[in-house]
């Protein structure tokens, strides 16, 4: 598929064919770090509490701080999806 | 994204700057309202004896945003600032909330708006650089963007930049946190609701699935109001825990 193809295709899907083909790639790709991220945090942080339970309270502050963080990078890559949806 | 639109109540222009008092601005004196009347209620109610559920409403919220924001990262300067960030949590906590109550087209968060968001962050980063320099002068960039614990190699090459960067990309990532939470948790129950967006009509209010499907995007929609509380408790959090994290780097000096 050469990008002739690519562009006619492009032309008779519509205009702004790209920008909705790439606010569906933004959310897709940038929800997988955060997946991982998420995973990671929530997992060390239970294998921890079960390590020593009376230091849950401070593993739960840090869990939910690190929980933050992390979300706000996939949602970085939501704003870049509104913001391509947004072109009429 | 077309939900949000901007009633002018009433339209103030003064030199040349757009000051007029639109739904936003009615919002943003919503949140700010509330956060005065909490904290000055709950002062009240501290004060003879500490009885009563405001007292008691207050003294937890109040003595969760010392114990886990304040004291963990200030230090000695706790008491200092806890005034500052018990009020930038306050503020964000009130300004998220209020977009869960359900008046149609009227009501929205107040810091679901870039604006309202990317004005906190600023003000944030000019209150930490203000305080870094009052209490160790301008030699404190230096400190920060040469940093000694890096090797010398690195020290004058590599580690500017990055430390650099490191320093713009706080406030930033600070509005675009808050305002994107806010935005797409708003954004997913107006989808499930009522089904549109961008004018693309989703799905399932198109009949195209069968009838006995039709209560899921309403039941999505429930789900998500309370999810989006939890996000608000959350997003407040952050944001004052980051404010003192800053806060905190800046009065003790770094590296």
């Amino acid at each position: 598929m050469d990008t002739n193809t690519v562009v006619q295709a492009a032309q008779v899907i519509g205009p702004h064919a790209f920008a909705w083909l790439g606010a569906g790639l933004a959310v897709g790709l940038g929800t997988l770090g955060s997946g991982v991220g998420i995973g990671i945090i929530f997992g060390k942080s239970i294998e921890s509490a079960a390590r020593q339970p009376e230091a849950t309270p401070l593993i739960n502050r840090m869990m939910y701080t690190g929980f933050a963080l992390v979300e706000a990078q996939a949602l970085y890559a939501l704003l870049i999806t509104f913001l391509l949806l947004a072109k009429k | 994204m077309g939900e949000h639109h901007i009633i002018t109540h009433l339209p103030i222009h003064a030199l040349g700057i757009n000051l007029s008092i639109t739904n936003v601005v009615v919002m943003l004196m919503v949140a700010a309202g509330l956060t005065f009347l909490f904290l000055f209620g709950a002062a009240r109610a501290l004060r003879p004896t500490g009885e009563g559920r405001l007292a008691n409403l207050a003294e937890a919220l109040l003595g969760f945003v010392q114990e886990n924001v304040s004291d963990a990262f200030l230090g000695q300067h706790a008491s200092h600032w806890f005034p500052f960030v018990a009020t930038v949590f306050f503020f964000i906590l009130f300004g998220n909330l209020i977009g869960l109550v359900p008046i149609p087209s009227y009501f929205h968060a107040a810091t679901g708006n870039l604006n309202v968001t990317a004005t906190m962050a600023s003000v944030v980063f000019l209150i930490v650089q203000g305080v870094a320099i009052k209490s160790h002068g301008l030699k404190f960039y230096l400190s920060v963007l040469f940093p000694r614990s890096a090797p010398a190699i690195l020290r004058y090459t590599l580690m500017p930049p990055i430390e650099l960067i490191g320093i713009i990309a706080r406030p930033f990532s600070l509005a675009i946190r808050l305002f994107a939470n806010m935005m797409a948790g708003h954004q997913i129950i107006i989808v499930l609701l009522t089904g549109e967006l961008i004018g693309v009509t989703y799905l399932l209010h198109q009949g195209f699935f069968l009838k006995i499907l039709a209560p899921a995007p309403l039941i999505g929609a429930i789900v998500m109001d309370g999810f989006e509380i939890f996000v608000a408790f959350i997003q407040a959090f952050i944001f004052a825990l980051l404010t003192a994290l800053y806060l905190g780097e800046a009065l003790e000096g770094s590296h």
